[in-house]
């Protein structure tokens, strides 16, 4: 785990051990229980600054200013003075791993590892320890038990002493998704060419503002063959008119396609795979609701196709045939957004439609 | 998903985000308690605050945080901080439940939050209960008009980390150190009150060339005007100085623990009306905290007290001129249901320091009470140390020595003294840099506000004292001087006073300290 404070602390050690104008003096932490006996004493170091003779020490900082005696009514009980009491340990940490590594025990150096520690740390739990952890915990314990004090350094992890290194996932949300509108452009629909841009406009405009910019646009064509419509020229995608009868089937094999990475007809030059697995991918197809072909291999495809989109929108414009609009539906409820929908750029046919199929 | 089933928050207007995060997941249970206080700070008692993220962390975790704060460059001192806390935490000394970091720009949200961390070792209850205090501190930063103008932003500071790893990786790190060591001392001459100071402005139409032309309270950004510094000394020295900003908020450290445990005692209070014994676990706790009499806890105390104090007078109408001119009978009888308490501390939440705070509102009955209150507490503790070993007679002879230094007069003049006194005050003259040396002299003009109230008696011995307390002339300062010429690479010159109250020159040309009488010393009159 990367931390935001780096090697801090090793800076400090090497800090308090060098030669400088900077202040040395210590804090102590005492047992809790009589708060005479010393635990632990740390070395500390402080840049001067110009001060005051009698309100001792630096300025205010963040820690707690103990020392500040200026309002003359300190006596909170425990400020004894500690002359007579039992000092127990004044063994810093710092000094200990010295002496480990005299002893050769030193983990940082790998070609003297004593092998019983080293057995020890490693072989019992063949996870992830933090091995200075795990011997800095042993030596607190040792010295707040009062262990080091009787029977000086010996290696004795225990199971609280364990530490180990605490591995965190993150889950950084994947902010890319393709959406591919599909458009029949058989005859019959020529008239409809400014509504569905309307309605594929406002759709995109709110993907963008989901996804922001990183929402890609593909452009389908079909009639009863399909094709990929080139990007660059979006806006004659809704002026585009052929003839010929209309095939859904031909249409959803070539987003399966697009989406396995096969060859498949284009009349752009960009070819990608839409990489489902790891993005989501949205579907909006814009029709009158006439099926020419048999519905049967068109219900296979759809099975298969649905488990790699997010969302399908299905605009119905005009109603011939109503049993496209019930089989879609049919595939799977959730993930189908369907409505019908005359002609009719006005703000309530538009709202109408946005409302049912953005919920 | 949690949000949805809990009621909006709303702060003048605008819907605000409270959430409670363990590592990287939203902790469901804490998130809806931390709402559910929200809503009764903002909606009963009208706070106002931005986004807030609680961040419920282990010991470990918390230490850093706490070094990362007032230190937020990766550095030794850090480091130090770290390890203090770390055992401090660990051997249960002086335990940290709450700290209010500073704000962050969440990427994915696009809003800017205030990270809150709690301790995760506090109970449950005590977890509530410090979420609570937690929002009178948020809203003092939201509404202080001192604390808006500190700017701290954690995507700054790790920014300026970055710069701090970058330098050191180019050059290395003792060099680094140094210089980072040297700005450390320098932080301790920015000017912590630049409202306090009446500049003497140089004329328009003067035609003597003077420079600086205005006394110059902030040494630090002096220094980084007039001196040549290599481009990564200057980096490394202007971000300190940025950070060190922050120093500033030592001065509204009693209004805002004050207001915060206000705050955490009234949501005891409405936790009272439907849960008793947690209520009375909380405000245990709340006691243990704000009513001990020690230095460390004494923001906890007086803010406490004193915005209780205000309350109280402001809700019974017991304020104002009118109310001055009652006779002591009057007004012991006098009753105005007014109920503007709440709304008064408010007010003094959007633009007061301490020292304003406590100059205009803890007139001298409040320190009368706080007198009786810390005469009985001393009274209670020398019965307890001594009770089973002298006999009454002395006992009492023992407290009536104890006791006879309170006074509520000098209670409050020290606190006064102290909130506006964080350190020494330093300047450099105007007109007095020729480039050839450098001079700065002591500021000691605010005692001029407190010695004027004094009899003659008292003034007396009190410059003794002040001789002796507010000299310069020890080892810090000798060190900071050499330090500071080794910066200016010129001699530098302190002028102050000596224990007894004679002018003294301390004077260091970056290797030797020499001394002098002759010299204007300290700076008195306005």
């Amino acid at each position: 785990m990367t931390s935001e404070l780096g090697d801090a602390e090793d800076k400090y050690r090497k800090k308090i051990d060098e030669e400088d104008d900077l202040i040395l003096s210590s804090t102590d932490i005492r047992d809790i229980n009589d708060g005479k006996t010393v635990i632990k004493t740390i070395p500390v170091k402080a840049n001067p600054t110009i001060s005051y003779n009698g309100l001792g020490g630096n300025g205010e900082g963040d820690g707690d200013g103990d020392n500040g005696d200026g309002n003359g009514k300190g006596n909170n009980g425990e400020g004894g003075k500690g002359d007579n009491s039992k000092v127990k340990v004044g063994v810093d940490k710092r000094r200990l791993k010295q002496m480990m590594e005299n002893w050769g025990l030193s983990f940082s150096k790998p070609g003297k590892k004593d092998k019983k520690l080293y057995k020890l740390l490693t072989t019992e739990n063949g996870v992830d320890e933090n091995q200075e952890k795990t011997i800095e915990a042993m030596l607190d314990r040792q010295m707040a038990t009062g262990y080091f004090e009787k029977n000086g350094f010996k290696i004795d992890v225990r199971d609280e002493d364990m530490r180990y290194n605490f591995i965190e996932e993150k889950l950084i949300p994947n902010l890319s998704a393709t959406f591919v509108i599909m458009r029949d452009i058989s005859g019959s629909m020529d008239t409809y060419g400014e509504f569905s841009a309307t309605i594929a406009g406002l759709i995109e405009f709110w993907l963008k503002q989901k996804y922001e910019d990183t929402v890609k646009i593909r452009y389908l064509a079909h009639t009863n063959q399909a094709f990929e419509f080139d990007p660059r020229k979006k806006d004659d995608f809704y002026k585009l008119v052929a003839n010929g009868g209309t095939s859904f089937q031909p249409a959803y094999k070539l987003v399966m396609d697009m989406t396995d990475g096969i060859a498949y007809p284009s009349m752009s030059p960009y070819k990608e795979r839409i990489a489902y697995e790891s993005e989501d991918v949205f579907l909006l197809h814009i029709t009158d609701g006439d099926n020419y072909e048999d519905n049967g291999e068109l219900y296979n495809t759809l099975k298969k196709l649905f488990p790699r989109l997010t969302k399908v929108f299905y605009l119905q414009v005009g109603s011939d045939s109503d049993e496209f609009y019930k089989m879609i539906k049919s595939v799977d409820r959730d993930k189908v957004n369907e409505v019908k929908s005359g002609n009719d750029i006005s703000y309530g046919n538009v709202k109408k439609v946005l409302d049912s199929l953005l919920n | 998903m949690v949000k949805k089933s809990l009621e909006k928050l709303l702060v003048d207007g605008k819907e605000i985000d409270v959430i409670a995060t363990h590592g990287s997941i939203i902790d469901e249970k804490y998130t809806a308690e931390a709402r559910k206080i929200a809503s009764f700070m903002i909606n009963k008692l009208g706070l106002s605050f931005g986004n807030v993220e609680f961040k419920i962390l282990d010991n470990e975790q918390f230490a850093e945080k706490v070094a990362l704060y007032g230190t937020p460059l990766p550095t030794w001192e850090a480091g130090q901080e770290k390890v203090i806390e770390e055992n401090n935490m660990k051997y249960r000394q002086g335990v940290l439940y709450e700290m209010v970091g500073h704000k962050f720009y969440d990427n994915i949200k696009k809003e800017e939050y205030t990270a809150v961390y709690i301790n995760q070792n506090d109970t449950y209850d005590e977890i509530l209960s410090v979420m609570a205090h937690v929002y009178g501190h948020l809203h003092i930063e939201h509404n202080n008009r001192l604390s808006k103008s500190i700017d701290a932003n954690s995507n700054k500071f790790s920014y300026y980390r970055d710069r701090y790893r970058e330098i050191e990786s180019r050059l290395d790190i003792k060099t680094v150190e140094k210089m980072y060591d040297y700005a450390q001392t320098l932080s301790g001459l920015i000017d912590m009150f630049p409202d306090f100071h009446k500049n003497k402005k140089n004329d328009y139409y003067s035609k003597e060339h003077v420079y600086p032309e205005e006394d110059i309270y902030d040494v630090y950004k002096f220094t980084l005007e007039n001196v040549r510094f290599n481009p990564w000394e200057k980096e490394l020295l202007e971000m300190m100085y940025d950070i060190n900003q922050l120093r500033k908020g030592a001065r509204i450290k009693i209004m805002h623990e004050g207001f915060a445990t206000f705050v955490q005692d009234k949501y005891a209070e409405e936790v009272a009306k439907y849960d008793i014994n947690t209520a009375f676990k909380m405000r245990k706790g709340i006691l243990e905290v704000a009513d001990v009499l020690s230095p460390a806890q004494l923001p906890y105390y007086l803010g406490f007290r004193l915005f209780k104090d205000i309350e109280k007078r402001w809700d019974e109408g017991r304020h104002g001129i009118l109310y001055d001119l009652l006779s002591e009978e009057e007004k012991r009888n006098y009753l105005k249901n007014e109920n503007k308490g709440l709304s008064e501390i408010l007010e003094i939440t959007k633009s007061y320091t301490d020292w304003e705070f406590i100059f205009s509102y803890a007139d001298l009955n409040f320190f009368k009470s706080l007198t009786r209150e810390i005469e009985e507490k001393t009274n209670m503790m020398i019965d307890n140390l001594y009770g089973g070993k002298y006999p009454k007679h002395i006992l009492d002879e023992i407290k009536a020595a104890n006791n006879s230094k309170l006074d509520p007069n000098i209670l409050r003049f020290q606190l006064l003294l102290e909130t506006e006194n964080y350190g020494p005050m330093v300047y450099v003259p105007k007109g007095s840099f020729k480039g050839d040396k450098l001079t700065l002299r002591q500021d000691l003009s605010f005692l001029k506000r407190y010695i004027g109230k004094l009899s003659d008696e008292e003034r007396e011995a009190f410059e003794e004292q002040a001789a002796q307390m507010f000299s310069l002339d020890n080892k810090y300062t000798s060190v900071s001087l050499r330090r500071l010429s080794k910066i200016w690479k010129i001699p530098i010159e302190l002028q102050t006073m000596d224990a007894d109250g004679i002018p003294l020159t301390i004077e260091s040309d970056g290797s030797d300290i020499s001394k002098s009488n002759d010299g204007e010393g300290p700076k008195f009159d306005e």
